[in-house]
This record gives C-alpha cells, sequence and structure tokens, in this order.
C-alpha cells in the first residue's frame, strides 16, 4: 500500500528514529526538519498523515497546522514535549486531530498513527453514510446487533464476559458505573470482591483496544465512583 | 457518702485541733492561777486521802493546843461543834471539856485521833497507834507539826501544870447551821470540818476545771494530729476562703486584731508580773480570740502568700481599668494614665490647701511658720502647672503617635494613606521610615512574583529541554530491541538502555509534576467521590505489581461510602504512590496494612509497612529527593512522598509521615463532606 507519511521534527534523530520506526511498518516517509519544509511537502499528492512537532524553527508547528489545514484534509498528529491541558486544547482546537507528548513510546506512535491512516483511508469520516445501529466513540465502533467491537475498522477478539462489560458500557457512554452495578449485570449475581474481579476484565478489555493500556483514552476508571467508557 | 465524709472529716479535724488548744491553754491557765492562789500545801493537801494528814489539819490542832495549853480558852466559849473533843484539867481549876467520858484510854466511836499532853510531853494517837510528831526530833521549816517538844523547840514551863486532851472526828460534819453561828456570836467552831470540806471543794474544782479539759484537750490535740491530713485540707479550705478576702480588708482587720493581742498582752503580764486579775472574765476571752485570729493570719500567709496582690481591691480596680483601657487606641490611653496621675495627685494638694488656709490666720504672727507657709504655696503652684503642661505635651505626642499607629495599620492591610505630616520630630522620621519600607516591600513582592514566574518558566524549559533528547534515546532505543540477530549480551545492554530511559522519563514526568504543584499551577478538579471506593480500586488497579511481590496486602475498609471531597486522579496518585513505594522497600514477605478510619467527620488512611531497611531518624521523607537509603541505588525518583503530600494538601488533605523503629506510617486525612455526585444519565 506504501501510504506516505510525513515527519517534522526540528530534531535530525527523532525524525530519523520515527522514519525507521513508520518504515519498518511499511509506510513511506518524507521528512522536513522545519514549519516552511513542511508547508512545501505537505503538497505531495500521496500524502496521507502529518506528524508535526511543535516547538521549530522558521515556522511553528501550530502554524504550519493551520496553513495546511486550509489545502488538506489528512489527519495530522501534533508531537510535544509540551505536555500540559492547556497544549493539548490549543493543539487539537488548531486542526490537529492527535496530540502525542514526547517522550513517547515508540509502538504507541506507530499504533496512533495506523489506526489514524485507517479512519482515514478506510472508514471515512462520520458524516458519511453509516448504520443507524452503529454505537461510535473515536476509535471504537459497537455494532450491538452482532455483538462485536470494532477498533479502527478491525473486529476485536473479546471473551463472552468482557463482551457483556464492552456491551454495557458502550450502550452507555460517558456514564459512570460501580463496579458493583457491573457486577450485578454481568454476572447476574450479588457482587462479591467486586473491584478486583471487574478490574481484572477492565485491563484485559484495556489491553485489547487501548493504543497505550497504562494511559487508557476510552475505558477509564473514575476513581472512587466507578468506571465508564468516554465519549469522543 | 464519700463526698460527706470528705468534707466532715477536715471539719471534725480542725474543730478538734482548735478546741483541743483551747482546753490546753485553758486548764494550762486554770493550772497557773490555782498554784498561784492556793499555793503548793492546799494543793498536796487537797490530794490527801485523809483529811487528818492535810497541813491545815495540823495547823488547826496546833492552834487549839496552843489556845488551850496556855488558858487562852474558857469554857464560855466552848465549841459548838463536836468534831473536836477535849479535856482540859488545870491545875486549882475545874476541868474543862465538851465530853466528860473522854479519857486517855477511852476514845469514842467516830474519833480516830487523839492528842494527849500529861505536862510534858504531847503524845499522838491515830487510830490506837502512836504517831511519831517530831521525826528526827529538831525542828525545821518543813517539818510536819509545829508543835513544842522539839530538841530546839522545848515545851515551855507554862504548860507544866496542864494535861490536855483533844481528840478529832474521824469524818467531821456540819453541827451548827449559820444561823447557830450568828446567834452565839461568841462560840468557836473547831475549824476541822472546813479543814475537810475545802479540801473537797479544792478537789472537785481541779477536777472539772483542770483534769478534765486537761485529757480533754490531749486527747482532742492527739485526734488531730492522727487525722493531720484532714487538718491540712480544712487549712487548705480556709485558706481559699480567707484567699477570697482583699488585702485592704485584711489589712484593715489588723487594726482590730492588734487591739485584741495588746489586752491579751496587758492581762496575762498582769497576772504573771503582779498576780493581778480582772473581777470580770469577759476580757480573758481576748487571749483565745488573739491566738486563732493570729492563727487565720498565718494560714492565710503561708497558703496565699504568693498570690496575696491578686487579691486586693487595688490589683482589682488596675485590672479592671486595664481591661477598659484597651478601648482606647494606644495615644488615648497615654493621655488618660496622665489624667489619672494628675487627679491622683489632686487629694495631696487639696490637704496642702486646707492645711495653708487653717495656718494662715495664726503665721501672720509667725515669721518662720509664714516663710514655710510661702515656699509650699510655691512647691504647689509649681506642681500643678508642672501637671498641666505635662498633660498639654503628651496629648499631643500620644495624637501623633495614634497617627502613626493609623498608618502603620493601613500599611499592614495594603492600604498606603497619605497622612499629614506628624509634629513629633522622632515619630515623623519613624513614618518617613515606614513609607521607605512600605516602598522596598512592594518592589521585593514584584520582585518575588517575577522570580516565580522565571521559576516555572525555567521548569517547564528544562523538563522540555530534558523530553527532546529522551525521545530519541527511548526510540532508538526501541529500533535496537527490534533488531535481530544480536548476540545475547548486546541484547542484555539494550534492556538496561531502555529501562533506564523509561525511568528517566517517570522521573521528569514527576518532577514537572511536583514543581508544578509547588509553584500552584497544579489544576484540581475536586468533586463528591467515594474514599473507599477509591482505595478498593487502587488495589484492584495495583493488583498485579502486588501478586507479584512477596508482601500481602492486608486492607481494612469501611464497607459503607466515605464520601470526600477530592480530585480522584490526584488521590489515585497518592495511594498509587504510597502502595508502590511499600511494595519497594518493604521487607520481604511482611504485610503491608491499608486502613480507612473515619472520625470526628475526617477521614483518615494509613498505609503502614515494615521497612526492609533501617530507617534513619529525624529524616523529613516528604522533602523533595529524599529518600531512606541515601545511597539512591534503588528505583524510585524520590519523589513519591514529595507528590503524595502536594497532591494530597491540593486537594484539601493533610498528609503525615510517621516512623517508629522500622514501622513506616503514611496517613492522608481528608474532611468528610455531605455532597454526593450527580448522578450521571445515559445519554
Amino acid at each position: 500500500m506504501n501510504e506516505c507519511i510525513l515527519v517534522v521534527d526540528d530534531d535530525a534523530e527523532i525524525v530519523r528514529a520515527i522514519s525507521i520506526l513508520l518504515e519498518k511498518e511499511g509506510y513511506r516517509v518524507l521528512k522536513a526538519y522545519n514549519g516552511l519544509q513542511a508547508l512545501e511537502l505537505a503538497l505531495e499528492p500521496s500524502l496521507r498523515l502529518i506528524l508535526m512537532d511543535v516547538m521549530m524553527p522558521k515556522l511553528d508547528g501550530l502554524s504550519a497546522v493551520l496553513k495546511i489545514r486550509e489545502q488538506r484534509n489528512l489527519p495530522i498528529l501534533i508531537l510535544s514535549a509540551k505536555s500540559e491541558d492547556t497544549d493539548k486544547i490549543l493543539g487539537l482546537s488548531m486542526g490537529a486531530d492527535d496530540y502525542i507528548s514526547k517522550p513517547f513510546h515508540p509502538q504507541e506512535l506507530v499504533a496512533r498513527v495506523r489506526s489514524h491512516l485507517r479512519r482515514y483511508t478506510q472508514l471515512g469520516d462520520v458524516n458519511g453514510p453509516s448504520q443507524k445501529t452503529e454505537l461510535v466513540t473515536g476509535r471504537l465502533c459497537y455494532l450491538p446487533d452482532q455483538k462485536t467491537l470494532l477498533a479502527d475498522g478491525v473486529p476485536v477478539r473479546l471473551t463472552a464476559t468482557e463482551l457483556k462489560i464492552v456491551d454495557l458500557l458502550m450502550r452507555n457512554l460517558g456514564r459512570v458505573f460501580p463496579a458493583e452495578e457491573i457486577y450485578r449485570r454481568v454476572w447476574n449475581e450479588e457482587p462479591y470482591s467486586a473491584e478486583n474481579t471487574v478490574m481484572v476484565h477492565i485491563r484485559r478489555i484495556r489491553e485489547k483496544i487501548e493504543l497505550n493500556p497504562k494511559q487508557p483514552e476510552y475505558l477509564k476508571v473514575v476513581w472512587g465512583i466507578g468506571y465508564k467508557i468516554e465519549k469522543h | 457518702m464519700d463526698t460527706k465524709s470528705r468534707s466532715i472529716k477536715p471539719a471534725i479535724a480542725f474543730f478538734s485541733f482548735v478546741l483541743g488548744i483551747t482546753l490546753l491553754f485553758f486548764s494550762g491557765a486554770v493550772a497557773f492561777c490555782a498554784v498561784r492562789e492556793l499555793g503548793w500545801t492546799e494543793l498536796t493537801d487537797a490530794f490527801q486521802s485523809d483529811y487528818q494528814d492535810t497541813s491545815r489539819f495540823r495547823s488547826v490542832i496546833t492552834g487549839w493546843f496552843t489556845r488551850m495549853g496556855t488558858g487562852e480558852f474558857t469554857e464560855v466559849e466552848g465549841l459548838t461543834d463536836r468534831n473536836l473533843l477535849y479535856r482540859i484539867e488545870r491545875e486549882g481549876q475545874p476541868v474543862q471539856t465538851n465530853c466528860p467520858e473522854l479519857t486517855s484510854d477511852n476514845l469514842p466511836d467516830g474519833y480516830n485521833f487523839l492528842l494527849s499532853f500529861d505536862g510534858h510531853t504531847i503524845t499522838v494517837q491515830k487510830d490506837g497507834r502512836n504517831v511519831n510528831i517530831y521525826g528526827d526530833g529538831i525542828y525545821r521549816d518543813n517539818s510536819l507539826w509545829a508543835l513544842p517538844g522539839y530538841q530546839n523547840v522545848p515545851i515551855s514551863d507554862s504548860y507544866s501544870d496542864v494535861t490536855l486532851l483533844l481528840a478529832a472526828a474521824k469524818e467531821p460534819c456540819v453541827y451548827a447551821t449559820p444561823a447557830d453561828i450568828v446567834q452565839y456570836s461568841m462560840a468557836y467552831d473547831s475549824g476541822l470540818y472546813d479543814v475537810a470540806a475545802s479540801q473537797q471543794r479544792v478537789r472537785s474544782i481541779l477536777f472539772w476545771m483542770l483534769a478534765i479539759p486537761l485529757t480533754l484537750g490531749v486527747s482532742l490535740l492527739l485526734w488531730s494530729i492522727l487525722w493531720h491530713k484532714h487538718k491540712l485540707r480544712a487549712d487548705q479550705a480556709i485558706a481559699w476562703f480567707t484567699g477570697r478576702i482583699w488585702l485592704e480588708v485584711k489589712l484593715l482587720l489588723l487594726i482590730p486584731f492588734s487591739l485584741v493581742c495588746l489586752l491579751a498582752i496587758y492581762l496575762t503580764s498582769h497576772a504573771f508580773l503582779y498576780n493581778q486579775f480582772h473581777h470580770s472574765l469577759l476580757p480573758y476571752w481576748s487571749i483565745p480570740i488573739a491566738m486563732w485570729w493570729a492563727y487565720l493570719y498565718l494560714n492565710d500567709l503561708r497558703y496565699n502568700f504568693g498570690n496575696i496582690r491578686l487579691h486586693s481591691l487595688c490589683a482589682a480596680l488596675a485590672r479592671l481599668y486595664q481591661g477598659k483601657e484597651l478601648r482606647w487606641p494606644a495615644g488615648q490611653r497615654i493621655v488618660r494614665r496622665s489624667v489619672l496621675q494628675f487627679v491622683a495627685t489632686l487629694p495631696f494638694i487639696l490637704c496642702c490647701m486646707i492645711l495653708f488656709l487653717l495656718l494662715l490666720p495664726s503665721a501672720l504672727y509667725n515669721g518662720f511658720l509664714l516663710f514655710i507657709l510661702f515656699i509650699l504655696a510655691i512647691a504647689g503652684l509649681a506642681l500643678i502647672a508642672a501637671q498641666l503642661w505635662l498633660l498639654r505635651q503628651n496629648r499631643r505626642t500620644a495624637a501623633d503617635m495614634d497617627a502613626m499607629l493609623v498608618r502603620i495599620q493601613a500599611a499592614g492591610t495594603g492600604n498606603i494613606s497619605s497622612a499629614p505630616p506628624l509634629e513629633d520630630p522622632d515619630l515623623q522620621a519613624a513614618a518617613e521610615g515606614l513609607d521607605q519600607m512600605e516602598a522596598r516591600l512592594k518592589s521585593a513582592l514584584e520582585d518575588q512574583m517575577k522570580s516565580e514566574r522565571l521559576k516555572l518558566e525555567l521548569i517547564t524549559n528544562v523538563s522540555h529541554d530534558l523530553k527532546t533528547p529522551l525521545t530519541s534515546i527511548i526510540s532508538y532505543a526501541e529500533l535496537l530491541r527490534q533488531e535481530e540477530n544480536l548476540p545475547d549480551h548486546v541484547r542484555d545492554y539494550i534492556q538496561v538502555l531502555y529501562q533506564k530511559a523509561q525511568r528517566l522519563q517517570s522521573m521528569v514526568l514527576d518532577v514537572f509534576d511536583v514543581s508544578k504543584a509547588a509553584t500552584g499551577n497544579l489544576i484540581v478538579t475536586v468533586r463528591p467521590l467515594d474514599f473507599s471506593k477509591l482505595l478498593r480500586q487502587t488495589l484492584a488497579d495495583l493488583e498485579e505489581d502486588i501478586q507479584a511481590s512477596s508482601l500481602t496486602l492486608r486492607p481494612t475498609l469501611p464497607d459503607g461510602p466515605v464520601w470526600i471531597l477530592a480530585d480522584g486522579d490526584r488521590l489515585y496518585r497518592v495511594f498509587q504512590n504510597l502502595i508502590g513505594n511499600a511494595l519497594k522497600y518493604s521487607l520481604e514477605g511482611s504485610r503491608v496494612y491499608l486502613t480507612l478510619t473515619v472520625d470526628q467527620g475526617k477521614a483518615v488512611a494509613t498505609v503502614q509497612n515494615t521497612s526492609r531497611d533501617e530507617l534513619p531518624p529525624g529524616v523529613d521523607f516528604t522533602e523533595r529527593f529524599v529518600r531512606g537509603d541515601q545511597s539512591r541505588t534503588d528505583g524510585g525518583s524520590g519523589l513519591g512522598l514529595s507528590i503524595a503530600r502536594t497532591f494530597t494538601e491540593s486537594c484539601g488533605g493533610s498528609f503525615a509521615i510517621r516512623t517508629q523503629a522500622d514501622l513506616f506510617t503514611a496517613s492522608v486525612t481528608v474532611s468528610l463532606t455531605d455532597a454526593r455526585p450527580e448522578p450521571e444519565v445515559a445519554p
């Protein structure tokens, strides 16, 4: 398939490392070392995704994202050493699709790139025709009729109990369920040591659906209350 | 029951003490008076069982012998009583007797004493036996009988023609009524009954007024000594009571006290020195009164000496004034004090003026007195003038001082006011100093804020600068990990590289968190949550790590919810760190205790574990980069507890570490709340 990805960072070593990682996955990589170069290369028609650093000489990443957005509707992922919530919000509101803070885990970066590419190239956007029974949140799509969970369009292999938990949480996106309630509704029993049992399953589900299970984006704990699948 | 006896016992002990001492004094006084009034002979007489053994009896018999022997006694007079029988035979004169059957061999019944004189010797028989009345035959001061017949006091020749018999009754009784005595005014009473009767009287007086009070007094005193502790309590109670009395009252009472004392001293000294007694008993009461009054004073001194000043009227007035004084500003206070001072000198000045007016008429004729009065008047006027002048000066300074205080207060609250310059040059200088201080403080504050901002920027920049190379390290380490066909030892090196890079990353994140929290840039979203559930979730979350360690976790959490207001993510980090620490630093195979208790509106969660290494004493573990092991070879960043503390405090809780021997206890205390989370409804 040889999809083309643009990697922009003023640190040449980082660009090289990312390139090697991505090329190993079979992608074609274009390299830029500042915002202006990125603007030029962004016009390349075969380009499918951009990884953009923020703090760069000549033209900073956020301005470059703004400019690129004027012409192209491809996924742009921001890579930044700034990990503040405010920085993330700013980046995403400038038109970026995802925000990865440095230092990132290489495997997570690759997973995110793959996820965004699949959604961009295969699944299309939310405005396109879609089945009404679908329950969608970000990368996740749940088909209640077929009892199937798709992550980036790929079916996730879940056990029966895991599927019941996902079914409950996906049907009530954003709602927080105490462990006892999950236990009662999934196991149909009075809860016993609910927290531990539920947590074990939650952890397994996370490993299957989250890009970085240690910092989950979807299946989240609301400390002191319960569990939920975040609405994206 | 107990309280009753507690209050009764001291009272009893005290009263027995008072009564005992008083009775002892009383009996001492009685003994003194008895010795003074009666003399030793009368006193020893009183204790003879037989009245015939008394010296008074002997002197009565001697008296009768002398009178009858010398012929002073005549039949006409006779004896009205029959306590003494006599038979006088004088040559050439009829026998005189009141009992004709009395001979030297025949004593009537009821008579056991016989003195017979045959013209040469005196023989005394008692109960039929001869009694030696002369002792060794030489008359001395202390010889019992004063009858003649001693070697140095021979019987004079005038007795030579007389034989005499005198018999005394064994138990004398009354023969004459008072009327008889009046009727036969010339008649004689033998006086023997009187001897026996006075012996009885003295004996009963001594018994009732000396012996009984003495024994009673001694036993009461002994009792009070036995109950010494209770008596002490009574003393304390009395001291407490007397402590309530104003010092001034006590001093005033000294005047009547000293009068009573003087009276007592006067009476006793007169009794002792001149043997003079007052006819009435009443003044003698002054002696015990003075004694016990003095006791009260001494008792008061003993227990209340330290705080005598506290319970005086003057001190109370001063305190009252001090209390009221605080309502006025400091300057006003000073003015009022000087007014008070002025008022205090007024009585003196007034007295001087009255004296001046009183003495003036007579001084007109006395040059020296006039001169003295003139000087007095000048001094008085100078005093008044000086007081008034000082008052005015004080008032000015006080006004300045108040203005100054107002400015200082304004500076304290940050309201910088421009006040008119002060009159007093020193205060004005101080005010200017204050202005400068305000200005400097302001600039210092600005500097500090600037440096805070710079510090935060620096941290952000440093963290950014650290993260960029770290990204490269992690990326290339990952690439190396993916490399195939590498020798095993190289793979091992790469693994180390990879792990250390991961740790460096977590440390950089920790440093960033701590500095953010320390500069107050941490965003905290508090909302109601169940503390107990949070801990359960944390345990479930860390289940794998706990299982992997050799430790056992023993949670003790309440069944019901414990609602608190906190930021769940932050609080989770707190316990993640605490339990993580416990897992990392605990003695292998030991237990870690997680306890949540609710007490007095607060929820307290504690994590307790036994340290593997010895805990150094006196180390604040919540300081940044502090670890039990100073060599820093373990895995942590040294920021775990620091983060736990800052995060707990940012949620409004308090964090504490206690170490006791190897037991390490971290506790997180958060207030309970009445708020509940809003039910989240499915969209």
